[in-house]
């Protein structure tokens, strides 16, 4: 009985989500954050296991529906950057739906995977943590030069001198280091010291991870007024067996990396796996994409739930560790369990969401939701962290603009995060920012 | 012809695009919003910057921290309440904060715990600290992680440490410094990474604690012995409700060419039943010796004076027995104490007696080898007893043997009336030892004590009083060897004075069983240098140097051992049990609880912390720290999550093992416990306590 209740708490948390994740730009974590800032009776009136549990939900439905709004109202989280450019194809190839379903196919073949390997996730897991640990600051390090070094010039090859040329092609190579380096910063100020009251210290990366991700674009939707051309709903999918299969090796290899990796977010591990299988159909690199979302987000929670490793992965887990700490083998096997139900479920609920966004795309005002989903987003921030979070914010959101503005990787932002745990990890940080005064 | 920058359509020499009606004279660049995005970047940066770091770190208290305050950076000050912890391994040094809300631990990783170390900033218990740092908080248990050495002041406990008397230091100086002089009275090692010396003066005595393991960052402890008199600069904590004194450097123990008294000299005519309890030093001269299994009683006289001296049979293992005869002189230093109206002095280590005039020597020889010369000096000799001739001081007996005759001189205040009827009966033949002297032109020889006698044959009729046993073996005497004093006890570990003495008859080394013993009843003394559990009772690891063997009590023993808490790693253990064999092994199996007797307690109490993080592989002995997380039953036991901040690990308790946890009732979540055990690999690692007394609540 037990086991059903903390399976049914986890379907409710996927249901929940189902809803939440329609909007655009709100990350499930903000929504996370907020409902446990402003909600501690949440923690209370439930037992630990159903929170761990209503919040895996939570999660899945998230993993798997927020495909709607990246795709149809382009606002991609930092995860799901990847997707919009060949899926923004699509839509305005009038296949939106087509890719929605394909990347929640991508998702559900990542949640498969999660529940065919959670046997062999406890040993492997403590195996690879007493490997990996001693190595992580290097391994970082390199993914981010890997980052850095692999952007590279979209213009510069055309113009009417050399000092021209070169100035174009570093331009844009010039501003996604530059975004790294001022994200970097910001996370700097932000880890070391208290720019957020110290009730709500828990997520001072809140502000920025919205600023930098979440309200770029919406500006970006808003400036340039897209226009979407009327959805067409298709009962196949366009994709052959041996794509899925390929799309969703590459998704979940990335997803796993980025799970099991600190600081490694989703849309490094996509990155990475996206290089590492050097994929060139859109179709695959859609399922790719999806499989890793959920590889990424669920994968990294599940490990939370692995019997005395305390690995902690991800911002839920970290935000959860905070309060709980699932321990024994039979929740970690129930948190399984639930990923199955409420991966297919999510699932069921894709297919009817993205036949009416497909439906009704072309009725809603982009100006309208942009507005709106602004407003929710500086409320946010506002609710959660004060007048310190919007302070924050504000950089964060001029950051997150520049890979807009110059056509680079908008996952150069990830900096916030990538650069102040690697000067750790490396054990300057500390001097760093000392040299910023910031201790 | 040209293009609408805005729709891509062909719109001629127009000013305003005809399709979209866009301008198209002025227009800016998207690059200049790139620009400006990033100007507005960096000056929103740099005034965040400016604020964030002119902003005072906020002060906060220990529960006022919660999951909300998570990767908060914060200030806390407090008292530091016990030991730092060192990983060499991971270069960590962890410790704990104290104010007057809670408790808080804090750790130092690589460069920032190098900084403390170098700059002489590690901090030990009782120093007021104030330290900034970044909150991590995990299943609700918060810590700090310091990410920078400057931001920790520190005032040191010991800064201005008064001088104190030991027997004034009391629970309520907990954490204060103190400075000590006394004599150094035992060195021990409980377990490594501590050493603990007992120092002594005139006002008590206390343990001073050195963690010996943080010796390479806070510098050794100078090189003494028992004996020595030393000054100690420390801070008063607290081992189970036992003030002690934990010296935090090295060079806060120095050793003094003053030797500290901590015994006033006191004429024995002065000792009274007053002074119980107090240390004196006494002088007198050994009149009486009478050796036993329990202990051994010399009588120290002085005129008409009289004093006991009592010595257990520890402490008489390791003084020169030989010397310590009538006759000797000696000094004694101990506490005075009163045993059913006797006055007793109780020497506690081999340097509180002191052989100041070595008793005369006693030469063996046959009776018809006495002559006048020998007037005054003590004789052995031995012979056949022929009929006493009482009178009204004592008794006088022929002893003859084939080479002469002798008169046996007993004085009734040496030898009681009764004593002599058990042991003097006419046709024993015995073996004496006294002080020749002559009377009417007769020699005697006078024995000082009945320990002077041993019957060797006894005589075959019946006497109306029971005849002492026969000793079967005859001694040879050699003419001109000293005679060796009589029953001697076997040595074993450091006394224990406070505590009643355990038999010392038939102790035997360790090393000395095998398996021809099995099946036989041996009594043996060691260290317990292992614990462990099984499904019916718990296995002890004896270790008396000469050898280690498995002490086995059942569950339905183990009950009835008498302070058993004690029976812990490090407790000195005296065990009367049947050898037994196990699986090829020798094994010691007691008949009953009783047979186990704890001469010094031991506990898993101070053996260090690890992380839980820490933690990788099966079969370690390991202890950590933590908060329940959660309480779950099975078949055999409970299980225990306990999280520590670093991770989070289940402890098994058997049943037999969580019966004997102190407390047991209350370890739900949300208790912080402390727990020794070993580690295990069970769907995941674990951690199993061996003994219930090793789960702790704190």
């Amino acid at each position: 009985m037990d086991l059903i209740s903390l399976i049914f708490m986890a379907v409710i948390g996927a249901l929940i989500s189902s809803v939440l994740a329609l909007i655009p730009a709100l990350h499930v974590y903000n929504i996370i954050m907020l409902a446990m800032l402003l909600a501690s009776g949440l923690a209370r009136s439930l037992t630990s296991d159903q929170l761990a549990m209503l919040l895996l939900g939570m999660m899945i439905g998230y993993a798997m529906l927020s495909v709607i709004p990246s795709i149809y109202l382009a606002a991609p989280d930092e995860a799901s950057a990847f997707i919009v450019l060949p899926a923004q194809k699509w839509l305005l190839e009038r296949r939106g739906f087509e890719a929605a379903i394909l990347t929640g196919i991508g998702s559900l073949c990542g949640a498969g995977v999660l529940v065919a390997l959670s046997p062999f996730f406890i040993e492997a897991a403590r195996t690879l943590q007493i490997i990996l640990s001693p190595h992580l600051g290097w391994i970082l390090l390199t993914i981010i030069i890997f980052m850095l070094m692999s952007e590279w010039p979209k213009s510069g090859d055309r113009g009417p001198s050399n000092w021209a040329r070169f100035r174009a092609a570093w331009a844009q190579l010039g501003a996604g280091l530059l975004t790294f380096f001022l994200s970097g910063v910001l996370g700097l100020a932000l880890m070391y010291r208290n720019i957020v009251p110290v009730s709500s210290a828990f997520v001072n990366l809140l502000p920025a991870f919205i600023g930098l991700f979440a309200i770029p674009p919406v500006l970006s939707n808003l400036i340039m007024g897209v226009r979407v051309p009327p959805q067409y709903v298709s009962r196949s999918i366009d994709v052959s067996p041996s794509l899925l299969m390929r799309g969703a090796f590459a998704g979940t290899l990335g997803g796993l990396f980025a799970a099991f990796f600190p600081v490694v977010t989703g849309g490094v591990g996509a990155f990475l796996a996206g290089h590492a299988t050097a994929q060139r159909d859109e179709r695959s690199f859609i399922v790719s994409q999806g499989a890793a979302k959920m590889v990424y987000y669920v994968g990294a929670f599940l490990l939370f739930f692995l019997p005395g490793l305390h690995l902690m992965r991800g911002g839920l887990a970290s935000l959860l560790g905070a309060l709980v700490t699932p321990s024994t083998p039979e929740l970690y096997y129930t948190a399984v369990a639930a990923i199955g139900i409420a991966g297919v479920a999510s699932f069921v609920l894709l297919i009817p969401y993205s036949w009416l966004a497909a439906r009704f795309i072309t009725r809603i005002d982009y100006r309208v939701v942009n507005i709106g989903t602004l407003i929710v987003l500086v409320a946010l921030i506002a609710l959660t962290t004060g007048p310190g979070g919007l302070l924050a914010a504000l950089p964060a959101t001029a950051i997150g603009l520049i890979p807009s503005l110059f056509g680079s990787r908008r996952l150069n932002c990830l900096g916030v995060i990538l650069l102040p745990m690697t000067l750790n990890m490396a054990g300057v940080g500390p001097d760093i920012a000392k040299m910023l005064g910031l201790i | 012809m040209s293009t609408c920058p805005s729709c891509g359509r062909e719109v001629g020499s127009s000013a305003v695009c005809p399709h979209c009606g866009a301008d198209l004279k002025r227009r800016m660049q998207i690059r200049t919003f790139g620009i400006l995005a990033i100007v507005v970047a960096v000056l929103s940066l740099a005034v965040l910057i400016f604020f964030a770091t002119r902003s005072p770190v906020p002060q906060v208290k220990v529960n006022q921290i919660g999951p909300n305050s998570n990767y908060a950076y914060v200030q806390i000050a407090g008292v530091v309440p016990r030991g730092p912890n060192y990983n060499a391994a991971s270069q960590s040094l962890t410790f704990y904060v104290r104010d007057d809300t809670g408790e808080i631990m804090a750790v130092a990783f690589r460069d920032q715990a190098q900084a403390l170390i170098q700059t002489d900033r590690v901090p030990a218990p009782g120093d007021r600290i104030s330290l900034q740092g970044a909150l991590r908080v995990r299943a609700g248990m918060p810590s700090l992680t310091i990410e920078s050495a400057d931001k920790v002041q520190l005032v040191r406990a010991t800064g201005d440490a008064p001088a104190r008397a030991i027997g004034a230091i009391t629970l309520t100086a907990d954490l204060q410094g103190v400075t000590v002089r006394g004599s150094v009275r035992a060195i021990r090692e409980p377990y490594e990474g501590l050493r603990l010396i007992t120092l002594r003066d005139a006002t008590g005595a206390i343990d001073i604690a050195i963690p010996t393991d943080l010796e390479t960052l806070v510098g050794a402890t100078p090189f003494i012995t028992v004996g020595d008199s030393i000054k100690v600069v420390g801070v008063v904590t607290l081992f189970e409700h036992t003030p002690q004194i934990t010296v935090q450097h090295g060079a806060d123990m120095t050793p003094l060419q003053e030797p500290v008294a901590f015994a006033k000299f006191t004429p024995l005519s002065d000792v009274t039943e007053a002074q119980a309890g107090q240390w004196v030093r006494v002088q007198g001269e050994v009149t009486q010796a009478t050796p036993g299994d329990k202990n051994t009683r010399l009588t120290l006289s002085k005129g008409e004076q009289q004093l006991t001296v009592l010595i257990w049979p520890d402490l008489w293992a390791t003084l020169p027995r030989a010397d310590l005869q009538p006759g000797a002189e000696i000094g004694v230093v101990g506490p005075i104490d009163v045993f059913r109206g006797e006055l007793e002095i109780v020497p506690e280590i081999p340097a509180d007696v002191a052989v100041i005039t070595r008793p005369p020597t006693v030469v063996a020889k046959p009776i018809g080898a006495i002559t006048p010369a020998d007037v005054k000096s003590i004789v052995a000799t031995q012979g056949t007893i022929a009929e006493a001739h009482p009178f009204s001081q004592g008794a006088r007996y022929q002893l003859s043997d084939p080479s002469g005759v002798i008169t046996l001189l007993i004085w009734n205040d040496a030898i009681d009336t009764e004593q002599q009827k058990t042991l003097l009966s006419a046709g024993a033949s015995i073996s004496v030892t006294g002080e020749i002297d002559e009377y009417n032109g007769q020699l005697e020889i006078a024995p000082r004590s009945a320990a002077d006698i041993v019957v060797l044959t006894a005589v075959a009729t019946p006497t109306p009083t029971a005849a002492p046993a026969p000793v079967t073996a005859e001694p040879t005497i050699t003419p001109t060897s000293p005679i060796a004093p009589t029953k001697a006890p076997a040595a074993t570990g450091a006394p224990k004075p406070t505590a009643a003495p355990a038999t010392a008859a038939n102790v035997v080394p360790i090393g000395a069983l095998s398996k021809d013993n099995v099946g036989q009843t041996f009594t043996v003394r060691g260290k317990v240098v292992d614990a462990s559990s099984f499904s019916v009772g718990f296995n002890f690891l004896l270790d008396d140097g000469s050898g280690k063997i498995l002490l086995t009590i059942f569950d339905d023993d183990y009950q009835f051992v008498p302070n058993r808490a004690g029976l812990n790693l490090g407790a000195e253990a005296q065990v009367t049990a049947k050898v037994a064999e196990f699986k090829g092994v020798l094994e010691l199996q007691p008949k009953a609880g009783r047979d186990v007797q704890i001469l010094t307690p031991g506990s898993s109490a101070n053996i260090p912390v690890t992380a839980i993080n820490r933690l990788g592989k099966p079969g370690e002995r390991v202890a950590i720290e933590g908060t329940i997380t959660d309480v779950k039953g099975f078949s055999a036991g409970t299980s225990l999550y306990v999280d520590d901040g670093t991770g989070n690990l289940r402890v098994t308790l058997f049943s037999n093992v969580l019966a004997y946890v102190p407390n047991a009732d209350s370890l739900k979540p949300g208790v912080k416990v402390r727990v020794f055990g070993k580690t295990d690999f069970f769907g995941g690692l674990q951690l199993v306590p061996q003994l219930g007394y090793d789960v702790t609540l704190q």
